[in-house]
């Protein structure tokens, strides 16, 4: 999928190569800045549910433990990921005022593509069975975020498929979800 | 400049004198300035724009020093753009207060207003509006300058709002989306805000951790309660602007019936509707 993207974005380049760089796009018409600022602040829309996701996610956990002790390596996990909301959380505060200053260079092609993959990628945090399972997913998610915010095409792309391929290991990993792991005898999701 | 608001006063006070012949056919238009009036008294928007820019602020404490070096760029990014925001809200009010003036008996001075304005928008890459908007801007601004600096000369209600309506919804709706994006950025705030308190308090269970969970408790009730109060006013200001802009619109659609019964109800709702939303938000 993305690396479809990236051929279509090289097969693009020599075509338009004398006129100028893919990456510095012409300035955009009033209609087209309107729709990138909708854009971006969808795209931000997507990270906040990203954020909201790792959230709930941690706080099922805790739930869980019902007032009991939680081991440390939980809790170092647990406030990875709080760490990790907080930073998409700024990375989709960024969006917002990218889109409230429109000033942000056109996200272009991979737009939609980006908007489906993270909505993939909060549905998987939602869902993952151990926790330790989503510390990748959401470094993977965090790379993407930092991407996006560059507006430059290549990065992007390259985050998406890095992003693209940890979502699929994960869906691998928590699909036969039946055979649990050792050391969680309580772990009846 | 002294010269020419000189010049303006001279002007007006000719205008005045002028006034007993220039205003007979004049009709008041009771509604229409109570419209006019409810709208420029609105708020929100400015309080609120404010709270946008000091965003920085208030999460810093919070932040892990990742997500705080993400932070110090995104509170930049907000300065810069700040006195735009508000100059958008100023053009559209001194707009309706035009509004206003025009729709009553009496002709007061607003030039001072004029210069209020400031100096235009900053208008370049950083200024952070989109072309459209700027047109609006400017184009408004003209209007106001040339209607209030003749005083009033050859102007009615209906050719005001038939000048400005373009300008004023094209302000409008950035104002709206402005505001959507300010609640956006304001439910990040309230999430890292209180994320902490989610997760750290639950691991908190020494005995010795008992005051400082205590204190985060009452910190955690204080700022929740907070938050549910500034989430309601990005509302109110939300369905306030809505109006307005509902409001003008029909002002335009009926522009030629001012004086029709149903139109003139018609504004009053819309007067009193935002008459609400503001004593709503000044609570």
């Amino acid at each position: 999928m993305a690396s479809d993207e990236k051929t279509q974005q090289a097969a693009g380049k020599p075509a338009a190569a004398p006129a100028s760089a893919p990456t510095a796009a012409p300035p955009p018409s009033p209609a087209e800045a309107l729709s990138t600022a909708h854009q971006v602040e969808e795209l931000g829309d997507k990270l906040s549910d990203c954020a909201d996701s790792i959230h709930q996610r941690v706080m099922r956990d805790i739930r869980r433990r019902q007032g009991q002790d939680v081991p440390e390596s939980e809790q170092a996990a647990a406030r990875a990921l709080l760490d990790a909301e907080m930073e998409l959380r700024q990375r989709a505060n960024r969006l917002y005022a990218d889109a409230a200053a429109c000033i942000v260079s056109s996200l272009g092609q991979p737009q939609q593509h980006l908007i489906q993959l993270t909505m993939d990628a909060a549905d998987k945090i939602r869902r993952i069975t151990r926790i330790g399972d989503g510390i990748t997913l959401v470094a993977r998610l965090l790379a993407l975020a930092a991407a996006a915010s560059t507006g430059q095409v290549v990065p992007i792309l390259a985050a998406i498929s890095a992003l693209k391929m940890q979502v699929d290991i994960v869906a691998i990993d928590s699909a036969p979800a039946p055979p649990p792991a050792p050391s969680e005898p309580a772990a009846s999701a | 400049m002294d010269l020419r608001r000189c010049l303006s006063f001279l002007l007006l006070a000719a205008s005045l004198m002028l006034g007993g012949c220039a205003s007979t056919g004049q009709v008041s238009l009771a509604e229409v300035r109570q419209f006019a009036d409810a709208s420029a008294r609105l708020g929100g928007y400015g309080e609120l724009s404010r709270r946008y820019r000091d965003t920085y602020e208030r999460e810093q404490p919070y932040l892990s020093p990742a997500a705080d070096r993400i932070a110090k760029e995104n509170d930049a990014r907000r300065q810069a753009v700040y006195d735009d925001f508000v100059s958008i809200q100023k053009t559209v009010v001194l707009y309706m207060q035009t509004l206003s003036v025009l729709a009553g008996d009496a002709r007061y001075d607003l030039s001072d207003r004029i210069d209020d304005l400031g100096s235009g928008l900053k208008a370049n890459a950083e200024s952070g509006l989109q072309q459209r908007q700027i047109t609006a801007y400017t184009s408004l601004s003209r209007l106001l300058t040339r209607v209030i600096a003749s005083g009033y000369q050859n102007r009615s209600v209906e050719t005001m709002v038939r000048d400005g309506d373009a300008d004023v919804q094209v302000l409008l709706e950035a104002m709206i989306a402005l505001t959507r994006l300010y609640a956006k950025t304001n439910d990040n705030e309230k999430k890292t805000v209180l994320g902490i308190f989610d997760v750290e308090i639950p691991f908190s269970t020494k005995t010795s951790d008992r005051m400082l969970v205590t204190l985060a408790k009452v910190h955690y009730l204080n700022k929740s309660t907070e938050y549910k109060l500034v989430d309601k006013r990005y509302d109110l200001a939300l369905q306030g602007l809505t109006k307005v802009a509902q409001g003008h619109q029909k002002l335009r659609e009926n522009i030629h019936n001012l004086q029709g019964d149903e139109v003139r109800k018609m504004l009053l709702t819309y007067a009193r509707d935002l008459t609400k939303l503001r004593d709503a938000l000044s609570d």
